[in-house]
């Protein structure tokens, strides 16, 4: 999967790797590992059964986009085999004896460590509503997440989803495939309020309404009714509505219980630094369990999304494996597809404070949206950078934009062709010309032919 | 890209033997042909391949990704439905142009010859003479200079005249004539439609692809109805009506102990004066003083036709194989004049001592030897040319003549008149007989296999497999041009072709009348012959009130030239279903490329059908015939098995 | 490093033509011809672009980077990179259209067919006999597969 690299330091032949958490981080630090050290011992520690799966990939077998023999597989089943890792699935980690360097199991077992990988990533957060242990109510992470709520929808007729982020849209989709009377309930005026504007969020509004899901906004639950079973959900505006499935989409908590008698610090998520490193020498963080510095906010941020649990993995596994590597940074990022339209957003898209400046445009009988954020430079008061972008309806070359902002470059020669929507990488040519030194690596070379 | 090249079915450049050979020795000696250009041209471009490319102002090139869902317009705002529909008349107009520049000329050489300017000419069928003038309503009973001069005026008047129609308009079945008043296309003028539809097309004026083609055919028409079918009849008249002729055709025919002249082509002003002079003794007698045993004329394209029809001359190749004559080493002039002449000619006659001459002001080439021909002294000028090419003879280089033995034995000569003549086997020339033998179903219907060669088809292929498959199905297949060349090459143009290709019906028919089951109606211009010999089947009667009901069809499967659309248009705008490849550069617009596969049958009674493989063209024919033999409620075939009918 | 090789366009020869965009398109068609493609539904999509700006045509085609950007994100596994060929393809079984590869890629060159649920890039004409149809389809000869060091000066 990586190349091989032949510039290697500090590397112990015989050291053993261990990593907690079997998702993209851990994924990501093992492949990086592997890559780099044919031979040393890795040994994955997860507590779901499940061989290396893609949690990413729930909200899409719901929404029957795996086709009737879906595999959730983010490895062949013969991942661990191929790559010589030893996995232990189905076990908790339960304690870390940093002294002794050893991770304690569930059943007892002691596991060794030279170098270890926190990538135990979050867990649904918890809604604090009252009636939320009844059967019916669900977070949506997990590969027993997904076959409780498909064992549930065969009685059920109507849903609840309790959430307007990507997540729930794609629940609520999904539910709808299923044919189950779907309501989608959040306290925010709008869907997908925190990725993106009023006006992008109403079209999908529109959207999700056009195929029968309705959407209530500006409550928030207060009970969830019934027996055993749920039955309905309480709202504080008075608003009662029946449901024998309830979907909580109020975000993860990191999974920062091994901190615990160790000397790792922890500020909602695991401190890591820009190496991955904890407080702990020879322990790492990676994923949805750490905080990482966020690229356009400047601050340091738990940004629990796909692509940054991977690459915070690898680059953990290049430290870990005695490679230096700088980590530069993670951004909030969203993609998805509803009812057939397209949709991501990087970064800063609803911008609070000095400096910024937003650009949007909506064409709303082409279905096609885009706004992009930029920031005036600390560097130069003339200069600009992006920090934000939405796009709706059409997608293609949103990394590019993704690329400027996580390079933090001054696109203000660009910015009138950002603005009118031509971001494709021809745009950007004259920027890698002009700064060789951002935009280093074989293939921008390659483009300058 | 290469797959653009559509029938390439068979590997190798071509069929043909004698063309596979000649093609070996002018690549052993160096010499480039049509073949090593084409393939070092590919890829050609897709958006001019698909008509998506528009050059016709200076706000461009403009073009449209075929491949993109958004509408995409050029610079002016036209979109690809005009772009193609522009591109489409532009070429029909040009094609329309050559075939009536053609007859103007010839009516001038009638007028020339009539008024005793042009002596080497005469009225030399003066009963066609006759019934023309009296169809034009002139007087018949003046002297035979008399009638010509007032025939010649008349039909030049069909050129540029300010009211009316074309006269010939008349010709066709009223069923035709109406829906062309229907649609508005009756044409009026033969330049003028050719002007209009350069208006049309010019920036900023026609941007509706339904009016732009609408426009085409009748600037077609002017030809089918106009330009060629005057050329055809001038040139029955000046040079006489062709009557059934053996000869024999391809590469072969030039010989090693004689002066090779090939004239290519397509005025017979030019080739029947070089057939002239070639029979003369004093020419004969200056052949033998330089050495040589006689002189051998040869044609290649449609002036090849002209001459084989009326003067039973040797065809020595079709498009495709004119840079191939040269190779031969074996041609001492190649005498050219309009039409279908490569420049690349040029390159090939100078690896040898081949004299390439142009006879024409309107078609010169870089650097090769210009005779204008005088038609007030057209022998002489013959002569000159023979003489020329005489005294060439002693610098043939033996060590280059690679003459391959090929020539194959044909049956040509056939008209519109004479071709049931044999039919009737009775005093006078009549349909019956061959709407009866298509009533009874001894006869499929009649397939017009008609048209070009082009390098981007394996030479010859299309138009052999095809014919063979009608011949098969019991199909009467007529022919004109490079296919009549092709087929010809191929042995169908004898009557024993008959008892080795055809069906059971189309056998009885041929061996009882002694003709082949292929029958040779001339060059590109006589394409009217079809047309008449289509209005006779109508007259005839019991097979269709008008053409578009009779079971005929046009078959061009290896189309090369703008004149090709040209033929095509007016072929379906008269009633023919017309089978061609490859498409005019229409297939990246689907509303064109709909309106003429599909609802112009609404409007002429007929469609193009683009279809690249040969053997599913030769079906479709089969079906579409039999499709008009159900609606006629005509006999079930006598020997063949029918194919399923398509609506 | 292997022989890794890719499509590289020296643009100074690129004339914008396009031919590339419709070779592409064709050699990822059902039909393999470019009339019968454009009859498909749904329509063949390229995977290079040429792009244009600045007074240069820069036809863009994926990297196969070293260090892949749509192989970290990509959601389903169905992303992968062959150390020998260094060829990054996707596996269009496994691929569920959920767009981190469109999302990540600093190129663009990972886009979304909206009709197919799946992503599109450049795969190096992998099931094509004569290998990437784009190179030969050039008339200027813009377009190499190969390396950087590949390109003459």
């Amino acid at each position: 999967m990586i190349s091989q690299n032949k510039n290697l330091t500090q590397r112990r032949k015989d050291a053993k790797y261990v990593i907690i958490g079997n998702s993209a981080a851990g994924i990501g630090a093992a492949e990086a590992i592997r890559g780099l050290d044919g031979s040393a011992p890795i040994t994955i520690i997860s507590d779901e059964p499940e061989s290396v799966y893609s949690r990413a990939l729930i909200s899409y077998e719901l929404a029957g986009w795996l086709g009737p023999n879906a595999k959730l597989d983010l490895r062949p089943l013969e991942f661990y085999q191929e790559k010589n890792i030893q996995a232990i699935l189905g076990h908790r980690a339960v304690k870390i004896d940093s002294a002794a360097r050893e991770v304690h199991l569930d059943d007892g077992h002691k596991i060794p460590y030279d170098k270890l990988l926190l990538a135990t990533g979050g867990s649904p957060q918890k809604t604090a509503v009252k009636g939320e242990e009844r059967r019916g109510v669900f977070g949506f992470r997990t590969y027993r997440d997904l076959l409780n709520i498909h064992e549930a929808i065969k009685s059920a007729k109507e849903a609840v989803v309790l959430g307007g982020g990507c997540i729930g849209l794609q629940a609520a989709s999904g539910l709808h495939h299923h044919k189950v009377k779907t309501t989608i309930a959040i306290a925010s005026p709008h869907l997908l309020s925190q990725v993106a504007d009023p006006e992008c969020g109403d079209y999908f509004q529109g959207l999700f309404e056009k195929h029968s899901v309705a959407v209530k906004t500006g409550i928030s639950p207060v009970e969830f009714k019934g027996g055993e079973q749920v039955e309905s959900v309480l709202f504080d505006d008075g608003t009662e509505l029946p449901a024998q499935i309830v979907i909580t989409g109020k975000g993860v908590v990191p999974n920062v219980q091994l901190a615990e008698g160790t000397k790792i610090r922890v500020d909602w998520g695991i401190i890591t630094d820009e190496q991955m490193r904890t407080d702990e020498p020879d322990i790492f963080a990676a994923g949805d369990v750490a905080l990482t510095q966020d690229r356009v906010a400047c601050k340091s941020t738990v940004n629990a999304v796909w692509p940054c649990a991977y690459e915070q993995g690898r680059v953990a596994g290049f430290n870990m494996a005695g490679v230096p590597r700088k980590y530069d940074g993670s951004m909030r990022m969203n993609a998805a597809e509803f009812f057939g339209v397209s949709f991501i957003s990087i970064g800063i898209v609803k911008p609070k404070g000095e400096g910024y400046e937003s650009h949007s445009r909506m064409l709303k009988d082409k279905g096609l949206y885009w706004k992009l954020v930029f920031l005036r430079s600390s560097g130069s008061p003339q200069g600009n950078i992006l920090v934000g972008a939405v796009l709706m309806g059409r997608v293609d070359g949103a990394g590019v934009l993704g690329n400027l902002m996580r390079k933090r470059v001054d696109v203000s020669s660009i910015k009138d062709e950002l603005i009118n929507g031509h971001y494709d990488y021809a745009r950007v040519l004259p920027l890698v010309k002009r700064q060789a030194g951002v935009f280093e690596g074989l293939e921008y070379r390659e483009t300058l032919v | 890209m290469s797959d653009q090249v559509l029938g390439k079915n068979k590997p190798g450049i071509s069929i043909d033997p004698a063309t596979v050979q000649a093609h070996q020795h002018a690549r052993d000696l160096d010499v480039t042909t049509i073949w090593e250009r084409h393939e070092a041209m590919q890829p050609i471009c897709a958006f001019g391949d698909l008509g998506l490319c528009c050059t016709i102002c200076y706000m461009g090139p403009c073009r449209i990704d075929p491949f993109s869902k958004a509408d995409i317009r050029g610079a002016c705002g036209a979109g690809r439905d005009t772009i193609s529909a522009r591109n489409f008349t532009r070429a029909v107009s040009a094609g329309v142009a050559a075939h009536s520049d053609h007859a103007r000329g010839i009516c001038h050489t009638l007028l020339e010859t009539a008024t005793g300017k042009a002596p080497a000419y005469q009225i030399t069928d003066a009963k066609k003479l006759k019934r023309v003038a009296e169809e034009l309503g002139l007087k018949r009973d003046s002297s035979v200079n008399d009638m010509a001069t007032q025939v010649g005026h008349k039909l030049l008047e069909d050129f540029g005249k300010a009211n009316g129609f074309l006269n010939f308009v008349k010709r066709a079945p009223k069923g035709q004539q109406e829906r062309w008043e229907r649609m508005g296309v009756v044409p009026r003028a033969i330049d003028r439609e050719v002007v209009e539809c350069l208006h049309r097309t010019h920036e900023g004026v026609d941007a509706d692809y339904k009016s732009l083609i609408l426009a085409a055919v009748r600037c077609a028409l002017a030809d089918g109805w106009g330009g060629s079918m005057m050329a055809t009849d001038l040139q029955d008249i000046l040079f006489g009506s062709p009557k059934p002729v053996r000869s024999k055709v391809n590469l072969g025919v030039l010989r090693e102990d004689s002066v090779n002249v090939v004239v290519h082509g397509h005025e017979p002003v030019l080739s029947e004066m070089l057939a002239k002079a070639s029979k003369e003794s004093e020419i004969l007698e200056y052949v033998r003083s330089r050495g040589a045993q006689g002189v051998l004329l040869a044609g290649i394209c449609c002036t090849a036709n002209e001459i084989l029809m009326r003067q039973g001359m040797p065809v020595a190749g079709n498009f495709l194989q004119q840079e191939l004559a040269i190779t031969t080493g074996a041609v001492e002039a190649m005498v050219v004049d309009v039409q279908c002449v490569m420049p690349g000619l040029a390159q090939a006659a100078a690896h040898f001592h081949t004299k390439l001459i142009s006879t024409s002001n309107k078609a010169r080439i870089p650097g090769v030897d210009h005779v204008e021909f005088d038609e007030g002294k057209a022998l002489d000028c013959a002569r000159a040319i023979l003489r020329t090419a005489a005294d060439n003879f002693k610098r043939r280089d033996p060590a280059k003549v690679d003459i391959p033995p090929q020539s194959m034995d044909l049956v040509a000569g056939f008209t519109a008149e004479n071709a049931f003549y044999h039919l009737g086997g009775t005093f006078r020339g009549t349909y019956r007989p061959l709407n009866d033998a298509i009533m009874a179903g001894r006869l499929r219907g009649v397939g017009g296999v008609v048209g070009c060669n082009t390098v981007k088809i394996t030479h010859d292929y299309n138009h052999v497999e095809i014919v063979k498959e009608l011949l098969k199905g019991d199909v009467l297949v007529v022919e004109t041009g490079c296919a009549a060349i092709a087929c010809a090459k191929a042995g169908f143009l004898t009557p024993e072709a008959a008892l080795r290709y055809a069906g059971k019906g189309l056998r009885e028919v041929c061996e009882a009348v002694g003709i082949p089951p292929v029958l040779h109606m001339g060059a590109c211009v006589d394409n009217s012959r079809i047309l008449i010999a289509c209005t006779e089947m109508v007259k005839e009667g019991g097979i269709g009130d008008d053409i578009s009901q009779l079971p005929v069809a046009a078959v061009a499967p290896e189309a090369m030239s703008e004149k090709a659309v040209a033929i095509g248009l007016y072929a379906v705008a008269s009633g023919i279903t017309t089978f061609y490849n490859p498409a005019p550069r229409v297939l990246g617009s689907p509303a064109v490329y709909d309106y003429l596969t599909k609802e112009i049958e609404r409007d002429f009674g007929a469609k193009w059908v683009f279809e690249p493989d040969a053997h599913k063209i030769a079906q479709a024919v089969l079906t579409h015939l039999d499709a008009k033999r159900k609606a006629l409620k005509l006999a079930p075939m006598l020997y063949q098995e029918e194919l399923a009918r398509t609506a | 490093m292997e022989n890794h090789r890719k499509i590289i366009a020296m643009t100074k020869l690129c004339t914008g033509c396009r031919s590339c965009e419709i070779a592409c398109a064709v050699a990822h068609s059902q039909t393999k011809s470019v009339f019968q493609a454009l009859f498909e539904t749904p329509l063949p999509r390229y995977s290079i672009e040429v792009q244009h700006y600045d007074g240069v045509n820069l036809p863009l085609a994926c990297r196969h980077c070293e260090e892949p950007d749509c192989l970290f994100a990509c959601k389903a596994g169905a992303i992968s990179k062959d150390l020998e060929t260094g060829q990054v393809q996707v596996d269009l079984s496994k691929c569920v259209g959920c767009w981190m590869c469109v999302m990540v890629c600093p190129f663009g060159a990972a886009t979304a067919d909206m009709e197919r649920g799946k992503a599109v890039k450049c795969d190096l004409c992998r099931e094509r006999e004569e290998g990437p149809a784009c190179v030969p389809s050039c008339p200027t000869k813009a377009l190499v597969h190969g390396e950087l060091n590949d390109i003459p000066k």
